[in-house]
């Protein structure tokens, strides 16, 4: 069976000084197979984000190459991918359009997705409540905290029911109740509905919560050239 | 079947509603007053081009500049939502040739009363509409295109 996520030996260089590279994963390969669950486990400034990022097409590695169902993403956009394989992704930073409630957010994500609209009001619905948003829903993200924009992220991310769902530490700023109902929902997501999950944590515990686990290293330092003196 | 539409990018984007977009569409207008009540002496059309040309780019853009920190999280949360680069610059080159076509509607309705439906001078005034909304749509395309701007998913 062929994956739908397949990365091989991914290494990205970023320089930071004069003749110094800080190279991030020396060659992570691994595959996720359609209806998979995967956790990326690694501490912060390992990569895990970088990692994410090039997965959805974002950024291109420097070395490595990965296909998202079948596509080559190192020369994809993001968009024709998004369109593609129905990805719904849930980024580390909040992302919502600020001049627009969080019920207009969503609203809008989910057309963005073509979900018809008859189905959209039942979805969105039932995503807001199942993150305790209802009160918020005539909300500017502005006035909310970080841990309500990243429930909002994650009712939009869920409401789409994608076919493949990318994680970026999806519990950070979450209080411990709505991260005790986050993972749960996650494992129900991947089992009932066969959603193909890959989800980054730098926590061992939320890791677990995965069929499989990959952990990156810490990145290492390599000067380009000798430095000259 | 549930297919990805493009059409909600761009028209959630699509009129002006920034102040910034009030003062180029206010600029534009005076400048377009001027224009019409200057017109006493015989019409220089290449001169009154070439200052349209390069009036309304540089107007546009520095409107689209003004609120890029605000645009550059909506399109953050656009791409996000699965929208596609054409679409989010599309919608602001439509924002732009809305600004540029309001702040030129006293040329509009100047060569409407006075000339045909299809003269060259309406003509030029479209171009220069299509130059002001790709002027508009230009910093955009250039923040989205840097590193600097996916950067901005990490936390």
């Amino acid at each position: 069976m062929k994956p739908l996520l397949e990365c091989r030996n991914i290494t990205v260089a970023y320089p930071i000084a004069d003749g110094v590279l800080r190279l991030y994963g020396e060659g992570v390969s691994f595959n996720l197979e359609e209806g998979g669950f995967l956790s990326v486990v690694g501490g912060s400034g390992w990569g895990k984000s970088t990692l994410v990022n090039i997965v959805l097409g974002l950024e291109k590695p420097t070395r490595g190459m990965v296909q998202l169902d079948g596509e080559n993403m190192t020369e994809q956009s993001f968009v024709k991918r998004s369109a593609r394989v129905k990805t719904a992704a849930v980024f580390q930073r909040p992302t919502a359009l600020p001049q627009l409630t969080v019920l207009q957010n969503l609203h809008l994500a989910l057309s963005m997705m073509g979900v018809p609209k008859r189905e959209r009001d039942e979805r969105i619905k039932e995503s807001m409540t199942f993150f305790g948003l209802e009160r918020l829903s005539h909300s500017y993200p502005d006035s909310l905290s970080a841990g309500q924009k990243r429930r909002i992220d994650l009712a939009r991310a869920l409401a789409a029911k994608p076919r493949f769902l990318v994680l970026d530490e999806p519990t950070g700023d979450l209080d411990s109740s709505v991260t005790n109902l986050v993972m749960p929902l996650l494992r129900g997501l991947n089992k009932d509905h066969a959603m193909t999950i890959l989800m980054t944590t730098a926590l061992a515990r939320h890791a677990s919560a995965a069929r499989h686990q990959i952990h990156l290293r810490p990145p290492i330092f390599q000067t380009e050239q000798p430095i000259a003196r | 079947m549930e297919r990805p539409s493009w059409a909600p990018v761009i028209l959630s984007g699509a009129l002006p509603r920034e102040l910034s977009d009030l003062l180029a569409m206010a600029i534009l207008a005076l400048a377009s007053l001027e224009s019409v009540f200057a017109q006493l002496q015989p019409f220089n059309q290449s001169a009154w081009f070439a200052t349209l040309l390069i009036l309304v780019p540089m107007t546009c853009a520095l409107a689209a500049l003004s609120n890029s920190s605000r645009t550059q999280r909506e399109e953050l949360a656009l791409f996000a939502y699965g929208g596609a680069g054409w679409q989010i610059q599309l919608r602001y080159v439509v924002r732009g040739f809305v600004v540029a076509v309001i702040g030129l509607l006293p040329l509009w309705f100047r060569f409407i009363a006075t000339e045909n439906v299809l003269s060259f001078n309406l003509v030029l005034l479209l171009v220069s509409a299509t130059v002001g909304g790709l002027s508009y749509a230009a910093p955009a395309l250039k923040r989205t295109r840097s590193l600097a701007f996916v950067e901005q998913y990490k936390g």
